[in-house]
């Protein structure tokens, strides 16, 4: 055990490694509380990700429409078209799950297709200007995931670190210690008493 | 009594027209396979010049419709070139409405705030322009656009920026455009012989703008107040009040009011087709009943302006169905889809 020749056995030391290893575990507790609470949010986040097949299905048929007016206006009627779209204009915040920073992204401005006067058009536009909507809430759901993925891959590393490393060394320099400081009293109790023997002896 | 000019012009037509496509040959490009068998089609067609330039299997089907487009430009101008008086302004008048799309291009994109470049313009032959489109391509509001237009025939626009701005709308603008632009056609057509059968088909188009407008709008539960200012003001078998009362009504109520026998089927068929969601094909119905009136006069006039009109109109339709058929082939449809949205 490489650690043992670096630590000075003593009472001092004892207490601070004892003190050290109660803050490491009172912390590996805290981790073990934050990675369940965000295990909880992974779990609520995943469930929202069922619609994302329903929205690459509505994404696909809007497609379909979209070949169909486009083939029936032309690419430049359907491109001067879409220029007279007012444009989606969001904004993105944070917000903070257990430290976790996590995007929160906000539609400040819904795009019109009001300026649009053919109506396969116009239904294409209104489409996807909907689904436009409901892909930011996917995406900002899977940088959840992903983000919150990441933290509790971290997590488990430093909290398998701290039970199967860092605790259990600790626990060891402790009881090294302490198997030590044992052994000193006890050569000291032992001193002591063959002091007191030969200060006996020496008075009868 | 019809005049030289207007005999040789109507006979240069009809030899002009013969370089339409015909139907039969619209159907047998719509069966091509892809877009290479459509340019090897076509290269026995007035698009060989410019095709013979692109290599068939690096032709696509933007490059296609742009080449259609600039025959479209060349075959309109052409006319114009060989024209004389009072037809010249005729002819001249009638083209402008390619002048008029690229405006509204314009306003869609100051609208839109998108910038576009001059490759996004129809094209219009420099020496027929009324308009500086490279400079229009400068300008960033719609106030600028109506400082530049100042000296052209679109100078009125400036009237609705009102009430652009109070809808904010480009459709309002794009409405008033094509106002001031039949305006000016009809006085065209009061100065040439024969201009009643041409304001046939010119009324016959604004009444079936004006359907199109109000069943697409109400499709999309725009305002009644809206609609009406995008009604172009020229009524020709669309009384007024009926006009009105259109505006006013839900879109499945429309066959309610008496429109009348030419209209009323073809509105009947595009709202069954919308229902049935089907709304490029409801969307075409009613110029489908335009073209058909547009071949109608130009088989009954052969001899007079009328026909030039006609063969004007046929052009736009050839190319507008040439778009379709080189856009259906870029997406793979079946020859069937691609022949139910064409103009035939």
């Amino acid at each position: 055990m490489a650690f043992i020749g670096k630590i000075t056995p003593t009472r001092g030391t004892l207490i601070r490694l004892k003190d050290t290893l109660r803050f490491i575990q009172e912390g590996k507790d805290v981790l073990e509380m934050k990675r369940d609470r965000l295990a909880g949010e992974l779990s609520s986040q995943i469930k929202d990700l069922e619609g994302r097949k329903i929205l690459e299905a509505e994404l696909m048929e809007a497609y379909a429409k979209f070949k169909d007016v486009l083939t029936n206006s032309g690419y430049e009627a359907v491109a001067s078209s879409a220029w007279s779209i007012s444009k989606i204009e969001t904004e993105v915040a944070k917000a903070s799950v257990m430290g976790v920073s996590l995007p929160r992204i906000m539609v400040t401005k819904r795009s019109s297709a009001d300026s649009i006067q053919d109506m396969g058009l116009y239904q294409v536009a209104a489409k996807l200007q909907a689904l436009i909507v409901d892909l930011l809430s996917l995406a900002q759901t899977e940088a959840n995931i992903e983000r919150i993925s990441y933290e509790l891959m971290m997590i488990n590393r430093k909290v398998n670190a701290l039970e199967k490393t860092v605790i259990p060394e600790y626990e060891r320099k402790i009881s090294y210690i302490q198997d030590l400081l044992f052994d000193e009293d006890l050569e000291g109790f032992v001193e002591i008493k063959h002091v007191k023997n030969t200060a006996g002896r020496r008075k009868t | 009594m019809k005049t030289p000019t207007t005999i040789y012009f109507v006979a240069r037509t009809h030899g002009l027209k013969r370089h339409l496509l015909k139907h039969e040959d619209l159907q047998r490009i719509s069966r091509a396979k892809d877009l290479a068998e459509i340019h090897s089609l076509l290269l026995q067609s007035d698009y060989s010049e410019r095709l013979s330039k692109i290599s068939p299997l690096k032709l696509d089907a933007y490059q296609l419709e742009r080449i259609v487009y600039e025959v479209l430009s060349e075959r309109s101008y052409y006319l114009l070139k060989i024209a004389r008086g009072s037809i010249r302004r005729l002819i001249e008048g009638f083209c402008r409405r390619t002048e008029v799309e690229n405006l509204k291009r314009v306003v869609r994109a100051i609208h839109g705030n998108e910038s576009m470049n001059r490759t996004q313009f129809l094209p219009v032959p420099r020496e027929y322009q009324t308009v500086n489109f490279l400079a229009l391509l400068e300008c960033r509001r719609v106030g600028e656009i109506i400082k530049l237009l100042k000296e052209t025939p679109f100078r009125d626009l400036g009237d609705k920026v009102g009430l652009y701005e109070r809808y904010n709308n480009p459709l309002i603008l794009e409405a008033y455009l094509d106002r001031i632009y039949y305006s000016v056609l009809e006085e065209n057509l009061k100065r040439v012989a024969g201009g009643s059968r041409i304001q046939h088909l010119v009324g016959t188009e604004i009444d079936i703008k004006n359907l199109s407008s109000i069943t697409s709008l109400q499709y999309s539960r725009a305002s009644p107040d809206l609609l009406k200012e995008i009604i172009i003001e020229y009524y020709y078998r669309l009384p007024r009040n009926l006009v009105s009362k259109l505006v006013e009504l839900p879109y499945e109520e429309i066959l309610k009011l008496p429109l009348g026998p030419p209209y009323r089927e073809s509105i009947t068929k595009a709202i069954d087709l919308a229902n049935n969601n089907m709304l490029p094909q409801a969307e075409n119905i009613l110029w489908q009943y335009f073209y058909s009136c547009v071949e109608k006069e130009s088989i009954k006039n052969p001899g007079s302006l009328v026909y030039v009109i006609s063969y004007l109109f046929l052009c736009r339709k050839e190319a507008r169905n040439l778009a379709t058929i080189a856009a259906g082939k870029q997406f793979k449809m079946g020859p069937e889809r691609i022949q139910s949205l064409l103009f035939v």
